[in-house]
């Protein structure tokens, strides 16, 4: 068996696990319930507001503000659920010398430490998603096809990699710098700026959201997708994007785990 | 009743010098605190290209608006109610308990105290937003002053009204889903996603009878010069006011919490 199988057959049996731990609490499923409602409410009010005012954003219609809207909220969910809890046990592993305990286990490091929890109730964000993207392609009124559908379901699994791998990147910097609380604030300051299309920015910030911290292409290029916006210059930006975050945060990991010391000596 | 005075002034500065040694740390907060005025001011300001002026708002209305806002926001930075639900799960609370001071007052002192930095470091980063969006307004000596009244004011009642949220802490570890509906509420009641005038005359009336337009709109529009004299006497009087309800909350809640504590841990 390869070892890219056998950490695969890992994830999947972490992911198990933590699915089946936290079903145990259906409490927390309602309230889960409660707190995406109310961010889907704030959502909402925010784009009516807005659309009381002007018949369009930068171009972007209502519906095609709400398809913006559905891709924050289900990239989120995804986030919430699979990403963010391993970010944060990482980091609190560093700080408190434990990560020795998973730097030696006979699986991918980078895998394991990325996989090992999964906040099972946040999948409630991701369905919010899914329902807002319906919601918001019934508004669009029949501009849905093979192509568009294949397109959008590729930008969002870009989407997914490039969040995944802009939270590692930051997550890494742990190694160096022990409080790292403050950064991610500013990180999650910048994916709730993919709230609205990165067109609306000044090109300053269109450039910071593309090239430094690419969250806005990842929100972005998907909904542009389903709005028919996507043109082939688009999509081969956010593959490049992609392949470069996956491919330097990987990078950036090793270099970090090779350098090192680890903390119970 | 012990004088408070000589303590707060005491834990302001601690609190002061503690901050003072992570300048950087502070600086990177502050910057984290920013992003979300710029995407509003950026988004407003395109839809008041388009729309003209909504009842008194216009481009420069709404950058001067977002601008100081993120002053104000600086100001308003209180307890997070979160931190209550690890203090009182872990037991670390029984800590506070045995000191002669009363929690509220070292933390009100406290987290005061820590502003005085985050000020600082917020000056280049305001001057980089003037430098960018070019703000037009000239308040007067009277009204920066006043300002800073209805700034540290709007501070008090922010802290409080989330000091009585922490406090459920006390009969449920699972606080987060209503935390999360109140914060949704002074998001959308205080001013701080877009300036009342720009909501329907009810949400309006609504968020007059609520603490959250006070410690957020309320220095913001005094700042920029969008209220009367009637207005501003009135503001400060509502500060004043819900000082004293949720200061009295505060007191009520308080008791009941503490007696309902068992101490846990060491």
């Amino acid at each position: 068996m390869s070892r890219f199988t056998h950490s695969l057959k890992v994830t999947l049996v972490h992911w198990r696990l933590g699915a089946e731990y936290e079903v145990q609490y259906r409490l927390n499923f309602v309230l889960q319930v409660v707190q995406s409602g109310v961010r889907l409410v704030t959502g909402l009010v925010a784009i009516q507001l807005v659309f009381g005012f002007a018949t369009d954003l930068a171009g972007w219609t209502e519906p095609e503000l709400l398809a913006v809207l559905g891709v924050h909220i289900l990239l989120g969910g995804v986030l919430a659920t699979f990403i963010l809890p391993n970010m944060f046990t990482f980091m609190f592993e560093v700080r408190e010398g434990e990560l020795d305990f998973a730097l030696v286990r006979p699986v991918d490091s980078q895998m394991f430490i990325s996989t090992r929890q999964l906040r099972f109730w946040n999948v409630v964000d991701i369905v919010v998603g899914i329902v807002v993207l319906g919601w918001a392609i019934d508004g669009l009124q029949g501009r849905m096809d093979t192509v568009t559908v294949v397109l959008f379901a590729f930008g969002l699994v870009c989407g997914a990699l490039v969040l995944y791998s802009v939270w590692m990147v930051f997550t890494t910097t742990a190694f160096w710098l022990i409080d790292t609380d403050d950064m991610a604030q500013i990180i999650t300051g910048l994916y709730d700026a993919g709230r609205w299309p990165i067109r609306v920015y000044p090109l300053w910030l269109q450039g910071a959201l593309t090239v430094v911290v690419p969250l806005g292409v990842a929100i972005t290029v998907p909904a542009e997708a389903l709005t028919d916006r996507l043109t082939v210059g688009r999509l081969l930006t956010l593959v490049a994007v992609t392949m470069v975050a996956v491919i330097a945060s990987r990078a950036y990991w090793l270099f970090g785990v090779k350098n090192y010391s680890g903390a119970s000596a | 009743m012990r004088n408070l005075l000589p303590i707060y002034g005491i834990e302001a500065r601690m609190s002061m010098q503690r901050q003072a040694q992570y300048r950087g740390a502070a600086f990177i907060s502050v910057l984290g605190f920013l992003i979300e005025p710029i995407v509003y001011l950026i988004v407003w300001r395109t839809v008041a290209q388009q729309a003209g002026s909504i009842n008194g708002y216009g481009v420069e209305e709404f950058t001067s608006y977002y601008i100081v806002w993120t002053l104000v926001r600086v100001f308003n930075l209180a307890l997070a109610p979160g931190a209550w639900d690890w203090w009182v799960r872990s037991g670390r609370i029984s800590n506070d308990l045995l000191h002669p001071i009363d929690p509220y007052h070292r933390n009100l002192a406290g987290m005061a105290g820590a502003k005085v930095v985050w000020i600082a470091v917020w000056v280049p980063v305001a001057a980089f937003l003037v430098l960018l969006f070019r703000p037009e307004f000239s308040p007067n000596l009277l009204e920066a002053s006043t300002f800073l009244v209805a700034a540290w004011a709007g501070y008090v009642v922010r802290f409080n009204v989330l000091w009585v949220l922490g406090l459920v802490s006390f009969w449920t570890t699972r606080a987060e889903a209503l935390v999360e509906v109140v914060v949704a509420m002074e998001l959308l009641l205080s001013g701080r996603l877009v300036p009342m005038a720009v909501m329907p005359p009810w949400v309006q009336a609504i968020s007059a009878w609520m603490p959250f337009k006070w410690t957020f709109e309320f220095p913001i529009e005094l700042l920029i010069g969008q209220l009367s004299a009637a207005e501003i006497w009135r503001g400060l009087g509502m500060q004043l006011l819900w000082m004293a309800i949720s200061g009295s909350a505060i007191v009520l809640v308080w008791k009941r919490a503490i007696r309902k504590f068992t101490a846990v841990g060491t």
